[in-house]
């Protein structure tokens, strides 16, 4: 893990949508950054706006307001033509296998698609550059000339990675990258990402709701809220002892192998709100085992702890989940 | 539970593609023969000739039809009325072409136009769309003529005019729904700049939509062709396509029936197999599309 | 009644290109009252097509053999008639997605009172009053107002409250719920995961997931599918601290855990038979590391809550 300079950061990324009953903050200054082969999880709930977040640090569009740099270069408003060097270096592979591949093109032409929009390719070393990243996917060769269509959800995600992988990006941004697959397979995708980012020293940003799947590949969690970061910090100290109650509850909630963690479930009431129609003060009050009467009244801002933890809560660590951990030495 | 139909299409949605596929492929067999046959006579006209069709020779005119002589009669002017129903084809089945090319040229780039830009300009589009469909079309026949002439190009060009509107409604319509497909955000994620998304992933889904389209629209020119003529909008007099024959037969309906009969018979066959044409490719894009998933 | 259902010899088939293909192969189990049984399998298993026979909604075009035993109803060949006495009433199901297994254009009060009065004779103001029970139970708040909203003005959660409201509201002996919570949210999914555990009230459940974790939160029996067929069964700490089968052992260990040494995942290699494909022996065979030549012979017979020649002991790691 290196330290060091920043691939991707966010200042005060904020993101507003015009919705016919008002506007919505999707993301509400949010700042973000993540180095070079680091793993960083976006870990939210429906609302929490992690896709939007996601798809902002790609510059799937330009953000309301705040900064976005590249590897310094302040990549916030610039055009399309500019961003096409950019857009080499950061890649992302989305949650529907069936729906982000064309079904009507060859393996080939899904996997050298992002080749063809930079440079100029025969179609001969066409074949050939997909063939490489197909096999660097754990895929024969021999499925090239075959449509996509023809694939099972498993084999479709690895070509989607082939094809992410294809212009030898800095970033990857996965989107829920395994959930729309078996088990058995999901192992199979993520021991794949996880062997291509020690070849490459790859980042990933990874958004996922699966704290399991966080906790195995993440070293930087960012838990968020309603458009809001509301936690902060390395992997291993968050889910060993989280500070925000939201955090908690998340951990508290994954379903549990065993007894303990089952009796002692926070289990939050209601559901996740609107972020049209945002709680006064702390927005996570209303469903909040611990909210005191300032909660409702005032918001907590994001506070960077001693040991570097972030925390938006008047009250940290109070509440704390049972979770069993296993270790297989 | 997605993931177990997707990966294993269910047998029922099977069963049902055999159907539609076999029913298909049938129709597109029998219309492509047709219609193969039909521009197989256009092309080769004059080797379906029995006489000049233009040869007129005014002691023979209005003869019933007789098996020795004229199969199907002469007409007014004593020309042939066989001869002149197989002149017909070319110029009918060329303006049908030529006229829905045109209106699919000016249909997609203004359907795909519409639906890929932003606000503005999609709301503009869309409005010179739907003004195009409402535009009465004797309207345009009546001022091209006027301007330029009647003539095959003048008759062609207004067709194309009449029909691109609902080619590109209906482009309009199909290419909002492919635009938001996840695989079109992803090409732009990858630095995929809009023409080449346009022609990669957006032209070749329309395909089947577009050949389905253009079957139908391809019958109804032929009709407005007929009306047309008829209307004395089209080819110059004198000049042997069906509308125009369908005219002059206009004032002989009770004495001599038999110069309709060509003209009537030809445009309800290439109609008919225009149509089943359309169906057949309908049919077979069901089938198709139950099995590729979504 | 001795047992909520018992299933027997049952195979489902579908037509295909090749004839008849099975999604269950022959299975035979048994529910008792107030049993939770998590049935876990991947997509090909057959496990939703079991579920959707036992209560005689399976596809049309769907070939059901064996006995569904309901009491002394057999659903495989009961009349439909009798089928629909029992259908909502002694067994109910809760599908995946509320949105569109509830009606959008009927009040949830009047869904819930229509399945009521179907299977009773009591007045409408009887039933209401029932509804607005099954609705506290099921921890919908404020009950009596929400009663007459539709289906679209619920969130996620709540909807799937009511599903299960209305799977409980004629108190049935069995209710089979298809991966009741993977389209919801953590938070809520934790919510209606405490539901399915403890407000059953007598019924018996069965869940049908392909989530091992959320099988032994709820359950006290698992049972493994694997391409149509059972292959392994038994009490939830059974199975999970001393896993027989490869397969279930497989996807135990495929499960990403809060394990600090974070060792890598062991997925299990290669993809389950397609409907169609004929196996000769048996179907786990060649994904399985213990497999040898009397496996690809012959299919194991379910014995002992196992369908294997070799099953292993020990921890899984």
């Amino acid at each position: 893990m290196s330290a060091g300079k920043k691939l991707i950061n966010a200042v005060d990324l904020s993101v507003t949508f015009k919705v016919p009953s008002g506007s919505l903050r999707a993301v509400d200054t949010v700042s973000f950054y993540v180095n070079a082969g680091e793993t960083v999880a976006i870990v939210g709930e429906s609302g929490s706006g992690k896709t939007t977040l996601a798809l902002s640090l790609m510059r799937a569009y330009a953000p309301t307001s705040g900064n976005l740099f590249f590897e310094d270069q302040d990549i916030t408003n610039l055009s399309e033509k500019a961003l096409k060097d950019f857009r080499k270096k950061v890649q992302m592979v989305f949650q529907d296998p069936y729906s982000s591949l064309d079904p009507r093109m060859t393996v080939s032409q899904v996997i050298a698609e992002p080749l063809r929009a930079h440079f100029k390719l025969s179609a001969k070393e066409r074949d050939e550059k997909a063939g490489e990243s197909l096999k660097a996917v754990g895929l024969s060769p021999d499925f090239l000339n075959r449509r996509a269509s023809q694939f099972s959800g498993g084999q479709r995600q690895r070509i989607a990675i082939a094809r992410a992988l294809a212009l030898d990006p800095k970033v990857l941004v996965a989107d829920e990258p395994v959930s729309a697959l078996d088990v058995s397979t999901q192992a199979q995708i993520v021991n794949l990402l996880q062997s291509i980012q020690e070849e490459r020293n790859i980042s990933y940003i990874l958004v996922s709701h699966d704290l399991r799947l966080v906790y195995h590949l993440a070293t930087r969690v960012v838990v968020m809220y309603l458009g809001k970061v509301v936690e902060e910090g390395a992997c291993d100290d968050v889910v060993a002892n989280p500070q925000h109650p939201y955090t908690a509850a998340l951990l508290s909630a994954v379903p549990a192998l065993d007894e303990a963690t089952r009796r002692d479930r926070i289990v939050l009431n209601g559901a996740p709100p609107s972020p049209i129609a945002r709680p006064t003060g702390c927005s996570f009050h209303p469903r909040c085992p611990i909210a005191r009467p300032e909660c409702s009244t005032q918001t907590p801002e994001l506070q960077t702890m001693p040991n570097g933890r972030k925390v938006a809560c008047f009250y940290p660590g109070e509440l704390q989940p049972h979770i069993s951990f296993t270790s297989s030495k | 539970m997605s993931k177990a139909l997707n990966d294993q299409v269910t047998p029922i949605t099977r069963r049902r593609m055999f159907k539609n596929k076999n029913k298909s492929l049938l129709t597109l067999r029998i219309s492509g023969s047709i219609l193969g046959f039909l521009f197989l006579v256009a092309i080769f006209q004059p080797f379906f000739y029995t006489v000049d069709p233009t040869a007129s020779d005014l002691s023979l005119r209005l003869q019933s039809p007789s098996l020795g002589g004229a199969v199907l009669g002469t007409d007014a002017l004593g020309q042939d009325v066989y001869s002149r129903v197989i002149a017909g084809f070319r110029w009918s089945l060329g303006i049908g072409t030529v006229g829905t090319l045109l209106g699919c040229l000016i249909g997609i780039t203004l359907g795909v136009s519409a639906a890929w830009n932003r606000k503005r300009l999609r709301i503009i589009l869309s409005r010179v769309i739907d003004i195009g469909i409402s535009f009465p079309y004797l309207i345009i026949a009546v001022t091209i003529v006027t301007v330029v002439g009647r003539g095959f190009w003048p008759l062609a060009l207004t067709l194309g005019l009449v029909c691109w509107p609902t080619i590109a409604r209906v482009v309009y319509a199909e290419t909002l729904t492919l635009r938001e497909r996840e695989y079109v955000t992803a090409a732009r994620l990858f630095g995929i700049g809009s023409i080449r998304s346009i022609f990669t992933h957006i032209l070749p889904a329309l395909r089947p939509t577009i050949q389905v389209v253009a079957a139908f629209t391809f019958a109804e020119l032929l009709i407005a062709e007929s009306g047309l003529s008829f209307l004395g909008l089209g080819a110059p007099l004198g000049t042997p396509t069906w509308g125009n024959m369908l005219n002059e037969s206009r004032l002989y309906m009770e004495s001599a029936p038999w110069m309709m009969f060509g003209p009537v018979t030809a445009i309800i066959l290439t109609i008919f197999a225009a149509n089943l044409l359309g169906e057949g490719l309908n049919a077979r894009e069901q089938s198709r599309s139950t099995r590729v998933s979504q | 009644m001795t047992t909520a259902i018992e299933i027997k010899d049952l195979v489902v088939s579908f037509p295909t290109p090749a004839g008849y293909s099975a999604v269950v192969r022959g299975i035979n189990f048994t529910i008792n009252p107030g049993d939770r049984v998590a049935v876990v399998g991947e997509s090909g298993s057959g496990k939703t097509m079991m579920g959707l026979s036992m209560l005689g909604i399976q596809p049309t075009s769907a070939k059901v053999e064996g006995k569904i035993l309901i009491g002394d109803v057999n659903m495989v060949s009961a009349p439909d008639a009798v089928a629909r006495k029992l259908r909502g009433n002694y067994i109910s199901m809760v599908f995946q997605e509320p949105l569109t297994s509830l009606n959008p254009v009927r009040t949830i009060s009047s869904q819930l009172s229509e399945s009521v009065r179907r299977h009773n004779s009591i007045s409408k103001k009887e039933a209401e009053q029932r509804v607005l029970e099954v609705l506290t139970a099921v921890g919908i708040p404020a009950p009596k107002e929400r009663m007459k909203s539709y289906p679209h003005q619920l969130s996620g959660g709540l909807r799937q409250r009511v599903m299960i409201a209305l799977a409980l509201i004629n108190k049935p002996q069995l209710v089979v719920a298809d991966e009741p919570t993977t389209a919801l949210d953590a938070t809520i999914q934790a919510q209606i995961l405490d539901l399915l555990r403890s407000g059953m009230g007598d019924a018996a459940l069965m869940l049908i997931t392909h989530d091992l974790a959320v099988a032994a939160d709820v359950c006290n029996r698992i049972v493994v599918m694997y391409a149509g067929n059972i292959v392994e069964q038994g009490p939830v700490a059974e199975i999970l601290s001393n896993p027989k089968h490869p397969y279930t052992r497989g996807l135990l260990s495929a499960i990403p855990k809060f394990d600090q040494a974070r060792p890598a995942l062991n997925p299990i290699p290669g993809s389950p038979p397609t409907i169609t494909e004929v196996v000769p022996g048996c179907r786990f065979a060649s994904r399985c590391a213990y497999a040898d030549a009397q496996c690809t012979a012959s299919e194991p017979e379910f014995i002992n809550n196992i369908a294997c020649f070799h099953p292993v002991t020990g921890a899984v790691k």
